[in-house]
């Protein structure tokens, strides 16, 4: 079965680990968060394939699609 | 030396042509879908004609206090605005305030804030996480320096580009374990009796049953403003012409596009002045003065897009409501105006290249993130006490200053 896109939501205040273009493996950082032991891993493997900021919500939302 | 940088970025922007789709202004309710302004016209902003420091007031009581508030404004993002209308030797507003200094603004949790913990701590004056507004890591809520004022006797307002509840109005009105708590935000600030609240976010004003309601139950919170005496507006009309002691005027359902017809952050701040002046005289004799946070709320937002012209045009927008605070308090000598940010975004670089000399001098702009960085931030001051607010501080010290000049005491202190 074809996978599907995954769209993460991730806080804006801290900086990414990944760009659009960018490769990422199921578990890599995509966030990690100063101070703290916290990060943000991808739940899917696939390509960065748009980061967009959503004022709003103060977040970061990242599209991954799945490598064909 | 030569204003290159000014005349290239000028020329730039000069090249573009504007967008004329904007309605003509009217009563017309707002609610864009989407933002009709245009980043590289810059043609709103009237420079400084000198860069002379405006006159330090020799101290008085202070009556009055106008805490504006760049988000995301880094000292970079000043400079770069500063070159591009003034030349690099010419100067923002805001940078010809007398008095100056540095702030540092990292939060309880961490060394990166966000403007939920930054907003707190320039509102209540205490640290907290990120994503906390008005109370400290173990929940327990602070007063803000606005509701200390209000307790005080004294008018109070906010007037932001963003939603009326985003984090750093929320934090001078309002105590909620997080940001995202935006209706629950709405609500406390209506139940303040906040005089004067000019921005966007009417979503969260209106009950689930309304198509543009933000809310996930039935309050009306509009009908709720209205029974407690507020005038609630949504138009340039009724902008233009509403007086009253209570105001609500919430221009979009989402933040604001910062484009025409809406009424510019200037203008809401000048608007705001003037409602704060008369609530206060019909309500006190003008004894007790007002307290004002404007906010320039989308600096942040481009930053965060790494977008150099949006943050250009951001930060002129709020120099316009710095210069309009500041023409009030020199005219008004009872008036501290302080401006600062909550915290840098983008961690923008400017590099110079080229040769000035044969005019291909360019201001490269460099970013290092999409999100917030720790660096310090800048403070200027002007009016009676504003030598206070020299040299480097923590951003927790700056409403505690302004406390002690109104009088109010003890402060930071537990909200009742």
């Amino acid at each position: 079965m074809r996978e599907r896109r995954a769209i993460l939501r991730v806080s804006a205040t801290y900086s990414l680990e990944v760009e659009v273009g960018d490769a990422v493996h199921r578990g890599d950082k995509i966030q990690t968060v100063p101070d703290t032991e916290e990060a943000v891993v991808s739940s899917v493997s696939g390509t960065v394939e748009s980061i967009q900021f959503d004022s709003g919500n103060h977040e970061f939302v990242i599209v991954i699609a799945p490598t064909p | 030396m030569r204003t290159t940088v000014r005349a290239l970025l000028i020329a730039t922007f000069s090249l573009t042509v504007l967008i004329a789709t904007s309605p003509a202004i009217g009563d017309t309710v707002f609610d864009y879908k989407t933002a009709k302004v245009d980043s590289n016209d810059l043609s709103f902003y009237q420079p400084s004609i000198t860069a002379e420091p405006y006159p330090l007031t020799s101290d008085m009581r202070v009556r009055n206090v106008i805490f504006c508030i760049g988000d995301g404004m880094g000292i970079n993002q000043v400079a770069l605005a500063g070159a591009t209308v003034a030349g690099p030797g010419g100067k923002l507003h805001l940078e010809r305030l007398p008095v100056s200094g540095l702030v540092r603004t990292w939060s309880a949790n961490s060394r990166v804030t966000d403007s939920a913990a930054a907003g707190t701590a320039l509102a209540c004056g205490v640290k907290t996480n990120n994503g906390m507004i008005g109370m400290t890591p173990d929940e327990k809520a602070y007063c803000s320096i606005l509701e200390a004022a209000q307790a005080k006797g004294m008018a109070t307002g906010l007037v932001v580009t963003c939603t009326m509840s985003h984090a750093t109005p929320a934090s001078f009105g309002s105590h909620v374990k997080s940001r995202k708590l935006e209706p629950a935000i709405s609500e406390q600030l209506i139940d303040n009796r906040i005089n004067v609240l000019f921005g966007g976010g009417r979503k969260y004003f209106l009950p689930q049953s309304d198509p543009n309601s933000g809310r996930k139950d039935d309050l009306d919170l509009l009908a709720k403003a209205r029974d407690a005496g507020y005038t609630c507006i949504h138009t340039p009309g009724q902008f233009r012409n509403v007086e009253g002691s209570h105001v609500l005027g919430l221009f979009q359902f989402d933040a604001l596009t910062t484009g025409a017809p809406e009424p510019s952050l200037a203008m809401m701040t000048r608007k705001a002045i003037r409602l704060l002046r008369r609530a206060n005289l019909d309500s006190t004799d003008g004894r007790y003065g007002f307290f004002l946070m404007v906010e320039g709320s989308q600096i942040d937002w481009e930053c965060h897009a790494n977008r150099v012209n949006g943050s250009i045009r951001q930060t002129l927008l709020f120099d316009q409501a710095v210069e309009a605070a500041v023409d009030f308090a020199l005219k008004d000598g009872h008036t501290l105006v302080i401006v600062t940010a909550d915290h840098e975004t983008g961690g923008m670089t400017l590099n110079g290249g080229g040769n000035e000399d044969k005019g291909d001098a360019e201001l490269a702009v460099k970013w290092s993130t999409k999100g917030h960085t720790g660096a310090p931030v800048g403070i200027w001051a002007l009016g009676p006490g504003a030598t206070r607010f020299a040299g480097v501080q923590d951003n927790t010290e700056i409403p505690k200053k302004i406390a002690q000049l109104l009088g109010i005491r003890p402060f930071p202190r537990p909200a009742k």
